[in-house]
């Protein structure tokens, strides 16, 4: 009898402890940093003074702890896509890592994870093609070619000499834009001419989460790359966090490559630069 | 009793969990609120480094300097019988201590005499009693003698670098016994007089000597060394005259490539620290062969599924800067080189050392690698070397052929590539490899003279004449047998070749 009570008392208080630990355990994995506004505020007036200009309301407040994302060479069964994009009886070479396939006027050329495809007369006819459906156009278009992104940002649309519509999408995983992967297409009423992309397919997250640096520290790092032009006023125009993938630095025979949780400052000028929330140092874009 | 026992259980998996989750906490490589996990920085403490290694099994083996200027192999000679000692065999470290000591009092200076010598007389005392050190490279003098502990020895002031070397009794009438060191760079041979008890040296001699080991004979005393006209059959492979004939057929066990499966997250993470990537923040790749690519520090680093590791400067002159086996890991990489002589350019001793505790830093089991390059300055370009290893499992070399990465077949890579430019790392190869017996039982191999014939047609079907400058018993290993068998191979120059025929 005694000793039933014990494990009663015994089972109550680990329920406690455990409670308590994945309490802290949830806590210290999905870390949420929090700025103060005086942080904030300093940080601005620090940029001003070195010509740097940005709205209190771009600079997030809140930061949440972030996770390395795992994407997929989409483009290692090249003739799948070959296939999709084509249809059968294409003609095929290899040459220097590049993959070129044509059929009639279509061409397609693959190297690593970038390709091109042509269509020098096209004869899909959209009749009804106009700015606000180009974007439904293109996803549809895309999913007929098997590039079966879940959610894709529309980044830029633009008519071009009167004739087509240019439009560039962006992956998304869960909400977050992926820089560095992107798909271009050119889309007129006699169909698609033209598209160009970085095909990246997001898998899984493969890294524990890591805590973000603070925007306001990147900020202050990020005058550091103007110290040459502080004659010339910059205003800051989008501060965002998502994943960046280093496109440059991948081998034609790719397979997977790690997506790193990135900072991307948008400047008034069309540039844009990328800070890795985990080490804080830059990591690409710029002039 | 039914609800006891129900409270039993879950009491057990309330402490197991919480257990876990404490575990979960403290081991995790996050920041805490105030500074890094207390945990994670534990761990990098030099004492807890110290008391990790004191681990029973561990099979951590990281080379010391001493290891790679053990010599390649030690020649006994006794008149007839000839005894060859390598790495590997069980009486070598004894051996090589005592001719060490006698290297030593030669180093001391104190009434040494020396005076000029001639080749022939070299072969001469090599066909007497005698022992026959051969380091297998060459061997910059003044780093061989700071090895021995005397920096400013200036005993070997006159020789440039040492390959081998011979000690003899000498004559009868004095006490002195002779040291025989051929200078490798000048061709040229010195021969230094020292006083030294010649009878403890016949003895050891006689020690070292026994029937039950094979009998071997140089190729000069079957003089494979020199065209001789009064054959019948002409000679077209002319042999170096040190190289060692077996007089009976040699028999030798079978080896295994150890699994490197064991290449797993940890060790990964071991490897990029080495090379100062942090494996939380370097950018990472996987290529269509499984090939994991890390970027970082304007460097590359690529980790096989095959066990080799390649790491390449992405930017001329930024690769990573070696530091001294004393530094701490942890310290802030110094910006300026400290040298000898205060020049910017590191010494030939320094890099050479900075090599060593970066391999034990990638890698540490690496009892079976020893140097395959010659250790000597580099005359053009002070500070920029090329160092290679190989791996030697019992005094025989592990040759790897295998396809490079332009598509070219059966090219020979050595185990180990190092390219170093004034302490900054240029590039870096190593096949990570671990060696085991596959029985204790030998089996015969083919004879030297057929090996060498078959080889020889096949190198040189024209019939043209070549100099050898080694034969060798040999492991070869290509990307497909995990099982490696002793064959015949020869070198010439920096070719290493075997019988194309033995090796299918």
């Amino acid at each position: 009898m005694y000793w039933a009570r014990v494990k009663t008392i015994l089972i109550i208080l680990f329920l406690v402890i455990n409670i308590f630990l994945l309490v802290n355990r949830m806590i210290s994995v999905d870390q949420t940093i929090t700025v103060r506004s005086e942080t904030v505020e300093d940080t601005i007036a620090v940029l001003n003074k070195n010509n740097i200009f940005v709205d209190k309301k771009l600079i997030p407040v809140r930061m949440k702890s972030m996770r390395k994302l795992e994407m997929y060479n989409s483009l290692q069964e090249v003739d799948l896509f070959a296939q999709a994009i084509l249809g059968g009886g294409y003609h095929k070479t290899f040459n220097n890592n590049v993959y070129e396939f044509s059929k009639d006027s279509k061409t397609l050329i693959i190297e690593g994870i970038k390709f091109n495809y042509y269509d020098y007369s096209p004869n899909n006819a959209i009749n009804d093609l106009s700015e606000k459906n180009v974007e439904a156009y293109a996803k549809k278009i895309l999913s007929d070619i098997k590039i079966d992104y879940e959610d894709m940002a529309v980044k830029n649309i633009e008519k071009k000499d009167n004739e087509y519509y240019s439009i560039t999408l962006i992956p998304r995983y869960q909400g977050k834009e992926i820089y560095g992967c992107y798909i271009k297409m050119n889309i007129s009423k006699n169909g698609l001419s033209y598209i160009e992309g970085y095909w990246l397919t997001p898998g899984k997250y493969v890294s524990d989460f890591l805590p973000v640096r603070s925007i306001t520290g990147i900020l202050i790092d990020f005058i550091g790359n103007f110290k040459n032009n502080y004659n010339k006023p910059i205003t800051i125009t989008d501060i965002s966090i998502g994943f960046f993938v280093d496109t440059s630095m991948i081998s034609t025979n790719l397979k997977t490559i790690e997506a790193e949780p990135v900072w991307q400052i948008t400047t008034d000028d069309g540039n844009t630069y990328f800070y890795d929330t985990i080490s804080g140092e830059r990591i690409g874009g710029g002039e | 009793m039914k609800k006891e026992k129900l409270k039993t259980i879950i009491l057990i998996l309330l402490i197991a969990n919480s257990l876990f989750l404490t575990n979960q906490i403290w081991f995790s490589k996050e920041l805490w609120s105030h500074d890094y996990n207390f945990f994670v920085k534990w761990r990098d403490w030099k004492w807890v480094k110290v008391l990790s290694k004191i681990n029973i099994n561990d099979e951590s083996n990281p080379i010391t300097m001493e290891h790679f200027f053990y010599p390649r192999k030690v020649v006994v000679n006794n008149g007839n019988y000839r005894n060859v000692y390598s790495h590997g065999d069980n009486r070598f470290f004894e051996l090589n201590n005592e001719i060490s000591s006698i290297f030593n009092t030669l180093l001391k200076g104190e009434k040494v005499k020396s005076e000029q010598s001639t080749d022939e007389e070299w072969l001469n005392t090599l066909k007497g009693k005698s022992f026959y050190i051969d380091y297998g490279v060459k061997i910059n003098a003044k780093i061989l003698a700071r090895m021995a502990g005397y920096k400013d020895s200036s005993v070997l002031s006159q020789i440039d670098s040492v390959r081998d070397f011979i000690v003899a009794p000498g004559d009868m009438i004095t006490n002195d016994i002779v040291l025989y060191i051929k200078d490798s760079e000048r061709n040229s041979v010195i021969k230094f007089f020292m006083n030294y008890d010649k009878s403890k040296l016949t003895g050891i001699i006689e020690e070292f000597v026994s029937n039950s080991k094979p009998n071997y004979t140089f190729s000069f005393e079957q003089k494979f060394d020199k065209v001789n006209p009064d054959k019948k059959v002409e000679q077209k492979a002319i042999l170096d005259p040190e190289i060692l004939i077996p007089v009976k057929i040699e028999a030798s066990q079978d080896i295994r490539i150890k699994s490197i499966n064991t290449l797993n997250m940890n060790k990964i993470d071991k490897i990029l620290k080495s090379f100062q990537y942090n494996p939380n923040t370097t950018r990472k790749y996987t290529e269509a062969d499984n090939t994991i690519v890390y970027v970082e520090n304007y460097s590359m680093l690529k980790i096989h599924p095959s066990g080799l590791i390649e790491y390449t400067e992405t930017d001329e002159g930024k690769g990573m800067l070696l530091l001294p086996e004393s530094a701490d890991d942890t310290q802030a990489v110094p910006t300026v080189l400290p040298s000898e002589g205060g020049s910017n350019t590191l010494s030939l001793y320094e890099s050479f050392s900075r090599v060593i505790a970066h391999i034990n830093k990638v890698w540490d089991n690496n009892e079976f690698l020893f140097i395959s390059s010659d250790i000597v300055e580099n005359a053009n370009k002070p500070g920029v070397y090329r160092f290679t290893f190989d791996y030697y499992y019992n005094g025989m070399p592990v040759i790897i052929q295998c396809d490079n990465e332009n598509g070219q077949q059966d090219v020979l890579r050595h185990a180990i590539e190092v390219e170093i430019i004034n302490g900054r790392l240029k590039s870096y190869r190593h096949y990570l490899r671990n060696f085991e017996e596959v029985s204790r039982a030998e089996k015969e191999i083919m004879p030297v003279i057929l090996a060498l014939d078959n080889i020889y047609k096949s190198f040189k079907p024209d019939q043209s004449e070549v100099k050898i400058d080694d034969v060798f018993l040999g492991f070869w290993e290509n990307d497909t047998d995990v099982i490696l068998q002793p064959r015949w191979g020869i070198r010439i120059g920096d070719r290493v070749i075997t019988d194309p025929e033995d090796i299918k």
